[in-house]
Order: structure tokens, then C-alpha cells, then sequence
């Protein structure tokens, strides 16, 4: 495992890619006063023509690019995940869902990683609510390499998705020669004792617990699930079937997202075994410093091996 | 074909819709009688005469059924914001062209597999581009409707038509804050203005205000007309044609309407008839003043 030590955002990486694929005529970005926060600012100064500035209404916006996707263009509606799948969920639902409208709802500041701007401001139920919609993609890139790759791939079809994104700098985790497959979960350490099923920022945290795990003998899988609906069940099964232990890592409320959806699979092939949800335990976040967050609410490389030692045990 | 030999054919036509969604929303014994009827003037207008369906069924012209409509992407769109007035849409399209209710008759309407869902479903029906009845979205999908048509350099229109109860919801504000902003000419918003709601009176529930004055105010070309009269409808959206493209402004029109308009104990009691089911007296008392 390589691991690069150069630190970027998944938005970041998103920003970069959304540049590259700018050319696409079918590309419009709508702007709800977030363009730099989202990262589609240099979007915006190369193609003015097809940024369509609203204001601050999320609402509107996942309405009129509903309608600009019935047209044949390919909407994108950047904005914070919890304003855009809380403020504007029946207009996704309705509006581009029901409608079979293939717009791309790109929801940065996820989960308690965005620090210091506190609960108001973090996506900690995005993925859950998102997950209802009848058809809706769900994508969620564990690095900024796998962003630009989600974000290419993303650009060019015609599908209803939610893109899942981080504003804290990551180390690139992923190989570099990885490359995004859509509903393909993939593995990052091969073990036979237990199996971390891990999204987003998360991956990067269970794949240093899983390295520090092996100093106490055990040997852990960990799979990065950067497509989370649909979702790889044949993966899931796999690594599940042969561990001892199953645990699911995210920055997402443990209700609804990553540790449901792996749950899910663990019930529906009938595995029996149980299942450690780790993120966050159906509450509300708070400000600070994210790796003070991460340290206080479990998130960190230490607390997630904290409650996995506790579960391995039990 | 003279203008006043026009009005009357259209006249006749908003008396054929009225009638025929009487006949559905009677026997389906489920549906909204008052607000479909309130805008069958401006649904006979827009459809039959004002807007572009292309092929053979140009705009501004007495279309003459059986009328092939083009492709979404290839003509005008209506978007029916008012999702619940759809009975009328349907009776519409069924005089249109009969072929277009693919062997239904309209009393499946609200019936399970038929096409005639009780709020319009996109692609059901030709003419029905927009799934709506979750009031409030309308307005937004049908500005992005007219941004997209606009970007390509397009000469097609966006009709889109809202009831003054939605008005209420607040997304319907954020789309009339950015329409004007982003210049959409080819937009032109008709406000069914009949003045009740589920539960009473829009007035007693949020009152709007001068909705003339505020239209104007946030950039639309704004015209207020007798939504009855078919005149002063098909006038008003050749206004709204011209004066938008000359102002690069989208074009508001309020329609004083009244609920239930064509059937005598309704408009008596407009409140009453917002959904309300009709016994079978009141459906031939209704039958004969529409025939």
C-alpha cells in the first residue's frame, strides 16, 4: 500500500475535474452562492455562459435544473450536502426523481470533518434521506483522486446522483494506479480476521486502525464503498462471509448510511453475524476543531480501533 | 379565419373542457371540480390558439383537431404547477386528438394503470412534459425549462400556470425573484387567481398583497386580465410574446378567475368546491348549463 502523502479535499478534487470536463456544452452549474465553498468558482470564470447564479435558494435551484435536465442538458447543483438534501428533499425527490430529470446534486461539507462551522452546517444525514429516492446514485470519493475519477465518470451520463463531499484536505489513500468502477467496491488491505467497510474521509482513518490492529494480532480487511446506492452486495458478501467481525466506518449518522446499507446485505444473505456501526450514534455534531470532533466522537483512527477492540472482544 | 370567429371556436372549446371534466371527475367521484374549471379559459386559450405545437399546429393560430403535437424539445411546453387542475389538461389533450388518451376514456381518470393519474404524470399523455402536484415546483422547472431553451438559442415559449392558494408555498417566490434576474423572456407565469384554497379563502389564509404592483416590482412584465375572457387571455399572451422579447423580461399574467366558472351552484359557493363531490342532480344541473 502506497499511500501519498500530499493532502487535498475530495471538493477539491471535484473543482478540478468538473474544470476538465467543463468543455461539455450539456454542462450547466448552478450557483447558490456558494461557488467558492463548492469549488466551482473557476467553473464559473471560464464558462460564465453556463453558470446560472440563483441565490440562496436550493430549493429553486434543484427545481430549474430539473427542468434544464428535461431539455437534455446535464445540470449540476453544488451546494453544502445538508442544505440540498434538507432544505430542497421533496424538489429532489419530486421535481428531479419523479421526473426522471438527471440532474447531478454535488454535496460538499459533509459530516463532522467541516469543524469549526458547527452542526448547522454539516451533511450528518444527507445519505440517509438521499437514499429514499426511488433510482437516485449515491457516490462518495474516499480521496480527491477518486473525486476527479466519480466526477468525470458522473459528467458524462445522464443519471439522477448525489456526489457526497468532504472540505477537509486528505491524504491520497488510494493507489495510484486505482481506478473508479461504478458499484465496485475494492479493497485496500486484504485480512482475514475482520473486514472495515469504510467511506469518504472514514477510509483513510480505518485503513491506519486497521495497520495499528495488526500490532495486536489482528488481521482486518478494509473496503472503500465509494458507491453506496446501488451498492456492491457481491463484495459485501464476500468480505463479510469470511471475516470474524463486521464494522462499517463513516462521517455520517449511523442510521441510514454506510453501516445500514452493509447491515442490509449482512441481513439479506442471511450471514448472522453482527454488525459494529461506527460514526455518528443519532446525534447532533457540535464546533471545533475536526480532529478534536473526530477524537470526541470516535471518528479518529483510535476511537474507531477503541470500539472494534471492544466489539472483537465481546 | 376573422378574430371574432376565432374567440367563439375557442369559446366553444372551454365549454367542451368544462363539460368533459365534469364527466370525469364525476364518475371517477375523486378529483377538483372548482379549480380545474377556474382556468379552462385560459387552458382553451394557451392550447388551442397561443401556443406553438409545431408541425402543422403553429402558434397564434386556431389549431384544428385531430392536432399532431410535436416533440417536447421541438415546440412550446405548458407546465401545470396546479397539478390538481389536471382534469381539465386531460379533456384538453382528448379534444386535441382523441388518440392521444391511448384507448382511455377520461372517466379512468384516478383509475389504477390509467394514464390519467390524479396529479399529471411526465409522459403519461403527450402534452403532459412535467410531473407535477406537489404545489410550489412548477414554477422553478419550467424557468429551468425556459434557461435551457433560452441557452440553445431556441425560439420556444414556457407557459407555466399556479394557483393563487400556491402562492403561499415559498419556493414559488424564489422563482419569481430569478427569472426576472436571469432574464427569461420566453417565460410567461399565469396566476389562476380564484381566490380559494382547500380550507377558505386565499385572501383570509396569506394575504398577497398588490401582486401587480410586486410583479412588477421584481421585473416581470405584468398584465392583469379577466381570466373568463377569452379575448383579453389571447391578447394578453401576445403581449407577453412581444413586450418580454422587447423588455427581456418574463411575463406575469394574473387571471381573475372564479372557482367552479360554468356551473351556477359552484360559483355560488366557491369555497365549497375546491375538491367536494357532486350528487346526481347537481351533475345534470351541471351538464345542462355547460351543454
Amino acid at each position: 500500500m502506497t499511500t501519498d502523502l500530499e493532502k487535498r479535499a475530495t471538493r477539491d478534487g471535484f473543482g478540478k475535474a468538473l474544470l476538465e470536463v467543463g468543455d461539455d456544452p450539456r454542462i450547466i452549474v448552478l450557483g447558490i452562492d456558494l461557488s467558492e465553498a463548492t469549488k466551482t468558482k473557476k467553473f464559473r470564470e471560464k464558462y460564465p455562459h453556463r453558470f446560472c447564479e440563483v441565490g440562496i435558494q436550493e430549493q429553486n435551484a434543484v427545481g430549474m435544473a430539473a427542468g434544464m435536465a428535461l431539455e437534455g442538458l446535464r445540470p449540476v447543483v453544488p451546494s453544502f450536502g445538508a442544505f440540498l438534501t434538507g432544505r430542497a428533499y421533496e424538489q429532489l425527490l419530486i421535481s428531479a426523481g419523479y421526473n426522471r430529470a438527471g440532474i447531478l446534486v454535488v454535496g460538499t461539507h459533509s459530516g463532522l470533518a467541516i469543524g469549526k462551522d458547527g452542526t448547522t452546517q454539516m451533511g450528518i444525514t444527507d445519505i440517509n434521506v438521499m437514499r429514499g429516492i426511488p433510482g437516485i446514485q449515491i457516490f462518495q470519493p474516499a480521496d480527491a483522486r477518486e473525486a476527479e475519477q466519480i466526477t468525470h465518470y458522473l459528467a458524462r451520463n445522464n443519471q439522477l446522483a448525489y456526489l457526497r463531499l468532504s472540505r477537509t484536505p486528505q491524504p491520497q489513500i488510494l493507489p495510484k494506479d486505482y481506478n473508479f468502477i461504478f458499484n465496485k467496491a475494492t479493497a485496500l488491505k486484504e485480512g482475514k480476521d475482520l473486514v472495515f467497510f469504510a467511506t469518504g474521509d472514514s477510509v483513510y482513518n480505518s485503513f491506519v486502525a486497521a495497520e495499528e490492529l495488526e500490532r495486536f494480532g489482528v488481521n482486518a480487511s478494509v473496503i472503500n464503498v465509494s458507491t453506496l446506492k446501488p451498492v456492491d452486495e457481491q463484495t459485501i458478501f464476500q468480505y463479510a462471509n469470511c471475516s470474524k467481525v463486521i464494522v462499517t466506518v463513516e462521517d455520517h449518522s449511523i442510521i441510514g448510511g454506510l453501516g445500514s446499507i452493509v447491515s442490509e446485505v449482512v441481513a439479506k444473505e442471511g450471514i448472522g453475524k453482527k454488525v459494529l456501526k461506527i460514526g455518528i450514534n443519532d446525534c447532533y455534531g457540535e464546533s471545533g476543531d475536526p480532529k478534536d470532533l473526530y477524537r470526541k466522537y470516535g471518528l479518529d483512527s483510535e476511537g474507531i480501533i477503541r470500539a472494534t477492540k471492544k466489539f472483537y472482544c465481546d | 379565419m376573422e378574430k371574432q370567429e376565432v374567440i367563439k371556436s375557442l369559446k366553444r372549446i372551454a365549454r367542451e373542457i368544462r363539460s368533459r371534466t365534469i364527466d370525469s371527475i364525476y364518475i371517477a367521484n375523486s378529483g377538483h371540480y372548482g379549480s380545474s374549471l377556474s382556468w379552462a379559459d385560459i387552458a382553451a386559450t394557451l392550447i388551442f390558439y397561443e401556443m406553438d405545437l409545431g408541425k402543422n399546429s403553429l402558434g397564434q393560430q386556431l389549431k384544428t383537431p385531430p392536432v399532431e403535437v410535436a416533440p417536447q424539445t421541438e415546440r412550446d411546453i405548458l407546465v401545470l404547477s396546479k397539478g390538481h387542475g389536471v382534469p381539465a389538461l386531460y379533456s384538453a389533450i382528448s379534444l386535441l386528438n382523441p388518440r392521444y388518451l391511448s384507448g382511455y376514456s377520461l372517466t379512468t381518470l384516478r383509475e389504477i394503470n390509467s394514464p390519467l393519474q390524479g396529479h399529471p404524470v411526465r409522459e403519461t399523455l403527450p402534452m403532459i412534459d412535467v410531473s407535477t402536484g406537489s404545489l410550489g415546483q412548477g414554477v422553478s422547472m419550467a424557468a429551468g425549462i425556459a434557461y435551457a431553451i433560452k441557452h440553445r438559442g431556441q425560439n420556444r415559449r414556457v407557459y407555466v400556470v399556479v394557483g393563487d392558494g400556491e402562492c403561499q408555498e415559498g419556493q414559488v417566490w424564489e422563482a419569481f425573484m430569478s427569472a426576472p434576474n436571469l432574464g427569461l423572456e420566453n417565460l410567461t407565469v399565469i396566476i389562476d387567481s380564484n381566490g380559494y384554497q382547500l380550507e377558505g379563502s386565499v385572501n383570509g389564509k396569506s394575504p398577497q398583497g398588490d401582486l401587480k404592483k410586486i410583479f412588477n416590482e421584481f421585473g416581470f412584465y405584468t398584465q392583469e386580465v379577466d381570466g373568463h375572457n377569452i379575448r383579453e387571455l389571447a391578447d394578453a399572451y401576445s403581449n407577453a410574446r412581444v413586450n418580454s422579447r422587447d423588455l427581456q423580461k418574463p411575463s406575469m399574467i394574473l387571471a381573475q378567475t372564479i372557482k367552479g366558472k360554468g356551473v351556477s351552484f359552484m360559483e355560488k359557493e366557491p369555497w365549497r368546491w375546491h375538491g367536494g363531490s357532486m350528487t346526481a342532480e347537481q351533475y345534470e344541473t351541471a351538464k345542462k348549463e355547460l351543454s
